[in-house]
């Protein structure tokens, strides 16, 4: 009755639909014919015997239906589980084949764990900068409103605020710089100014406290950020209720944010406070309509995209600037965009460019190390499936599937990238927490939210995935593919497998070369970089960063002018001290970065965008930066005289051609005359080009935030002048004081960074492709053992032997050279910017670089060399 | 023979199923037919209600079946008790006798 044989057989077959159908056909047929001879025989005419046994059975077509369900659902079960089944066969037997080589699966394993964990490292940065929405309710509605590259002034901020119908909120904020009194001297916060709308449009609630409201009557209020309540207060409750006294005015402190609520600021940018403007104290500046020093942002109402609030701002500007003529055209310009993804950078791509490159940079060169590891892993799997060539054909012979056969191939690479992946995911963890502590030397507070989250998970498994089918696919479809009847007669490697492996090599050695070349570059323009005139002399002035109360009032503007000006006079009088001046921004330290346009007496109506710096008398001398012709400013130079202006030579060549002395720049309503001209220096980094730049004297264009700088022969001194001079004038503020040169330091940071990442990654990609011109080389010694055999039997002697195969991995290693330098010189451009003083095609580091990839192939070729000179012409004749 | 015929509720041909598989594998016309000698056709089951209970019993995991061949070399569907079936059976009897007692004392005090 029962057979277990056929049980076997059956066990694993899937059955179609169809099949299932017709087998509860057969099965119910059955019944019904058995039960009609039963009722024949017991004595029934045939076609009685026929009908009581349909009329027993029911209904026919819905219990067919019904067994169909369940077969069906029985058949799907099976199904997976012969699939999961196969699946735990192919996993045991990759996972006994790698137990058995251990040594290769190490090398598998890191390998890929360098390469998925570098390229996982770099996501997450790309993650945190671009993908990561912005912290605050329905991000996809916050929108940036911008008049061209310009900012807004309070007054048109008002009007569009109450003036629009398509933002169901419009707020405005500025940056806030304020030194918080403590019990020794004070500390320098960064904070925002804003809208008392801020925090209700952005619809983020307070983690303790409350965020000031719509309706705040109070200015006296501020709420604190996250990092800086931990920070400072040690993360107390009882902060709430607190005042703290900044820049001298007392504020209460009402509340405290939530972890990694940063506003709508950049990612990485950090705020320390929120306090809300004051518009009620009489301040020129909140009604200068000419006066753009807010940053506007609006949340979009439901259904309106950004391109209709750009549409309907661009009506209302021109409505605004027929009302208000002084306002430039370029207030037309209008724009509305998102804040997420690159939008978050717009108006500061100045600066963010370089970081942006190098970002890309970056990522090309991580793939390119992946893409090494893949090649280096599918190389050393290539040898494998030669080596398993007769394994592989005997089941090909016993009838296993070819594809059933790439799937268990797959499997195992498969296996080794999971355990790669993972091992690569905890290298990026590590990695990226290494980027935060990189941004400790950079001046402004930065923390980049550089959580592992599921964007970067799927982006490491995606890259597991891809390198496995990369490293996995081509190897397993040749060994499935080739010719079984040869393989069983065992002859050695197609030519056609040997060339694969080749084109891997010198893939290998192309990708290596090109690294090494970048990595020689950066090296060489960090030697470069002190040889870099930037214009200025930075060696002896030390620098006093004083930023004074804000230009909120009149009042305060006053004091602040009669600071700087006694601050700098106590200062020059002090013994060392040859001379000092007070300047907005510090060139070559990344802080302080102002720009404007401005157009020319004879153009009226061409804008053209100058970087603006405002400096004080003695600034010029005391960096040395020479006056070409005219004069410096003067104390004299101060509201009420004719307003006066310095241009650097760039500018003076490109707006007038140099003839500049006399001639008129309207920076905004008003004309400044020319008075003096100055040898151009660098603002920014040591490669810039230089831009057109002006400077007004302090005392006609006044700026809160103010840095001394002084030639001294006498650090100590003139360090503890500035502190005491600093605590009598202004108490309340923070003074920060260091070396020129240290700050300037900063401007080598990306430069670098640049020369360390690429030499690592250079010389883990030097380390892999030795790796596979070693593997590719010992292999091809294996297979040619026989006819090396014969050779040395014909009268080759062991150099013959030796040359045989270093000559054939030097060869493959000067293609791969050549491709890798070919490639270096196409993309030379793209790295001029991050250079210093050395061409990217600098024939040095070229040099250098052959050498060092053609010894690297020598050393992976000697020891298969060696093993070649050895093999004894008798024993490989023996065994044929 | 009594001419009342009881209509099953389903449970019971659960249990009628597994019951008769008890004794070995067998295929669908085996299992109606004794079902039938067993009640003396007391109990009254449409055979298409039996096939429906034997292929949800299968997809639930009680019985296992298999293509074999019959007394008379014909193809058949033969059913057998899987591990989970066999417990499934010891404990719907176990609950069936105790149900059946009780509603048996109640019966016998009235």
């Amino acid at each position: 009755m029962k057979r277990s044989g056929l049980r076997r057989l059956f066990r694993f077959s899937s059955r179609t639909r169809e099949e299932v159908r017709a087998d509860v056909h057969d099965e119910f047929q059955f019944h019904l014919d058995m039960r009609t001879a039963e009722l024949r025989r017991s004595g029934l005419i045939d076609a009685e015997a026929r009908a009581q046994a349909l009329r027993e059975f029911g209904n026919q077509a819905s219990g067919a239906r019904a067994c169909v369900r369940h077969d069906d659902r029985i058949e799907r079960r099976r199904r997976i589980a012969q699939f999961a089944g196969e699946l735990r066969q192919d996993a045991t037997f990759g996972l006994r084949l790698i137990g058995r080589s251990p040594g290769f699966a190490a090398v598998a394993i890191v390998t890929l764990a360098v390469a998925i964990g570098a390229n996982t490292a770099i996501f997450t940065v790309v993650n945190a900068l671009l993908l990561k929405p912005l912290p605050v309710a329905a991000p996809h509605e916050v929108v940036r409103v911008r008049a061209g590259q310009s900012q807004m002034s309070w007054p048109n901020y008002e009007d569009i605020r109450d003036r629009n119908d398509v933002f169901s909120g419009v707020a405005a904020h500025r940056r806030f710089d304020a030194g918080l009194a403590t019990r020794d001297m004070p500390v320098r916060l960064t904070g925002e100014l804003t809208s008392v709308n801020y925090f209700s449009i952005l619809g983020i609630p307070a983690a303790l406290g409350r965020p000031f409201t719509p309706d705040e009557s109070r200015r006296d209020v501020l709420v604190l950020a996250d990092h800086a309540w931990r920070a400072r207060f040690g993360a107390d409750p009882s902060v709430i209720g607190r005042v703290l006294t900044l820049d001298g005015r007392p504020f209460e402190v009402i509340g405290v944010m939530p972890r990694r609520f940063r506003g709508v600021t950049p990612p990485g940018m950090l705020q320390d406070f929120w306090v809300p403007v004051d518009v009620t104290v009489p301040n020129p500046v909140m009604r200068d309509r000419g006066d753009t020093q807010f940053e506007v942002f609006a949340r979009l109402k439901p259904g309106i995209a950004p391109v209709q609030a750009a549409a309907a701002m661009q009506v209302m500007a021109r409505h605004l600037r027929w009302e208000h003529p002084e306002l430039p055209e370029s207030f037309l310009a209008m724009e509305v965009f998102s804040l997420e993804g690159l939008g978050a950078f717009r108006g500061m791509t100045g600066t963010l460019l370089p970081v942006f490159m190098f970002l890309a940079l970056m990522t090309v060169v991580s793939g390119f190390v992946l893409l090494i590891g893949c090649a280096n892993i599918a190389g050393l799997l290539l040898g494998r499936a030669m080596a398993r060539q007769r394994e592989i054909a005997l089941r090909l012979a016993l009838g296993a599937g070819r594809g059933r056969l790439v799937r268990q191939l797959l499997t195992e690479s498969l296996l080794l990238a999971l355990m790669g992946g993972a091992a690569g995911v905890l290298l990026a963890i590590v990695l990226a927490a290494g980027v935060n502590t990189l941004a400790w030397w950079l001046p402004v507070p930065v923390e980049f939210d550089l959580r592992i989250d599921r964007r970067v998970l799927a982006y490491a498994l995606g890259l597991t995935t891809l390198t496995c089918l990369l490293f996995g696919l081509v190897p397993a479809r040749r060994a499935a593919r080739f010719d079984v009847v040869s393989a069983l007669k065992e002859e050695g490697g197609s030519t056609t497998r040997q060339r694969l492996r080749q084109v891997l090599v010198v893939g290998q050695v192309a990708v290596c070369s090109l690294l090494l070349v970048w990595s020689g570059l950066f090296l060489r323009s960090l030697g470069h970089i002190s040889e870099v005139n930037p214009g200025f002399d930075p060696v002896g002035v030390l620098l006093a960063n004083v930023t004074l109360g804000q230009a909120l009032d009149e009042d305060r503007d006053a004091r602040g002018e009669r600071i700087v000006i006694e601050l700098q006079q106590r200062v020059e009088e002090s013994p060392g001290v040859q001379s000092a001046g007070l300047s907005t921004i510090v060139p070559l330290a990344l802080m302080g970065r102002t720009a404007y346009d401005v157009s020319t007496e004879d153009d009226p109506t061409r804008g053209r965008r100058v970087v603006a710096n405002t400096v004080t008398p003695g600034w010029f001398e005391t960096l040395r930066i020479p006056l070409v012709a005219g004069r410096d400013f003067t104390w004299d130079d101060r509201e009420g005289t004719p307003r006066v202006l310095i241009v650097n030579e760039t500018l003076a060549r490109q707006f007038w051609n140099g003839d500049v002395l006399g001639k008129r720049l309207n920076p905004g309503p008003e004309s400044w005359e020319v008075v003096g001209i100055v040898r151009d220096s660098k603002y920014w980094t040591l490669g810039e080009t230089i831009a057109p730049t002006v400077y007004s004297p302090f005392r006609q264009a006044y700026a809160h935030n103010m840095t001394l700088h002084v030639r001294t022969t006498n650090v100590q001194t003139t360090t503890e002048v500035i502190t005491r001079e600093m605590q009598r004038l202004a108490p309340d503020v923070a003074v920060n004081i260091e070396p020129m040169t240290q700050a300037v330091a900063v401007a080598v940071l990306p430069t670098e960074i640049g020369a360390v990442f690429t030499a690592a990654i250079g010389i883990i990609a030097m380390l892999l492709s030795t790796l596979g011109v070693y593997g590719l080389v010992s292999f091809s010694v294996a297979q040619r053992t026989r006819e090396i055999g014969v050779r040395k039997a014909l009268g080759a002697r062991t150099p013959d032997v030796i040359r045989l195969v270093v000559g054939g991995s030097a060869a493959l290693t000067a293609v791969g050279l050549a491709v890798g330098l070919g490639v270096g010189a196409l993309g030379a451009n793209v790295l001029r910017g991050f250079l210093t003083g050395v061409s990217p095609m600098d024939p040095r580091t070229l040099t250098g670089v052959a050498l060092l990839v053609m010894c690297a192939a020598l050393v992976a070729s000697a020891l298969p060399a060696r093993r070649a000179s050895r093999v004894d012409p008798l024993i490989t004749l023996r065994d044929v | 023979m009594s001419h009342t015929t009881l209509t099953l509720l389903q449970g019971t041909v659960d249990l009628l199923i597994l019951r008769a598989l008890q004794q070995g594998p067998a295929h669908g016309y085996a299992v109606s037919r004794w079902v039938r000698e067993r009640t003396d056709g007391v109990l009254s089951m449409e055979d298409a209600a039996l096939y429906q209970g034997l292929h949800r019993l299968e997809d639930k995991g009680w019985i296992a079946s298999e293509w074999g061949l019959s007394e008379n070399n014909r193809r058949a569907k033969y059913y057998e008790l899987t591990t989970r079936g066999r417990r499934q059976l010891r404990s719907e009897v176990s609950v069936w006798k105790q149900y059946a007692e009780a509603v048996f004392k109640v019966l016998e005090t009235a």
